[in-house]
């Protein structure tokens, strides 16, 4: 189980590749709120 | 070295920093659009169904008849004729074939075709010949003095005549 210290600890080791994940994440969310219906799903 | 037991929760930490990075996204276009909506709502007004008073365009008379539009114009000043030169208007026995509706020309009702009629006069191109002596010499029998002359019935009777003429 994941204590709260591990966490704070691999938070604080990893945080630049959760950043990263959180941006993609922001620009994913947004383009999905921005696009019609229609050109949602993209294969 | 990066520890294997943590390499679980690393991805999970990333897949979480990513779908949080997905609603905050999501959350921030959605709010940036709603804002945009009430600001445009509250800049532009309500759109007033503008009345356009168009404008009350003069009724437009009636279209008169080309008889009624010369009975309008202004009567030509005669010169008064001499009593000696009174005479009675040329006449007809009988029409010649169907006599003309007289009462086309605005003055002459029934009773005073009748008379015209009676007199001999059963065509408009009698009464486009008359003369101002023949017109004097009818104004005591069929009609109120200056009457015929005020009503044009000579110009009318012209205009008719031409109209039929154009007809046939």
């Amino acid at each position: 189980m994941m204590d709260f210290q591990t966490i704070a600890f691999l938070v604080g080791y990893y945080w630049p590749y959760m950043a990263g994940a959180g941006l993609v994440g922001v620009v994913i969310g947004w383009r999905n709120m921005a696009l019609p219906k229609g050109e949602e799903a993209r294969t | 070295m990066i520890d294997l037991d943590h390499v679980l929760e690393i991805a999970l930490l990333i897949a979480a920093a990513y779908m949080g990075g997905c609603a905050i996204g999501a959350a921030a276009h959605w709010a940036l659009r709603s804002m945009r909506a009430a600001k445009s709502r509250a800049s532009t007004p309500a759109p007033v169904v503008a009345f356009e008073a168009t404008a009350v365009a003069e009724p437009t008379p009636p279209a008169l008849s080309p008889a009624m539009r010369l009975a309008k114009a202004e009567p030509v000043a005669v010169e008064p004729v001499k009593l000696s030169a009174v005479r009675r208007p040329p006449e007809l026995p009988a029409p010649r074939g169907v006599p003309d509706d007289l009462k086309r020309i605005k003055g002459i009702g029934k009773k005073t075709e009748s008379s015209l009629n009676d007199l001999g006069i059963y065509h408009f191109h009698q009464i486009a010949a008359w003369e101002p002596a023949h017109i004097v010499w009818l104004e005591g029998r069929i009609a109120v003095k200056g009457r015929i002359q005020r009503e044009q019935w000579v110009e009318q009777a012209t205009l008719l005549l031409t109209e039929l003429r154009a007809a046939s």
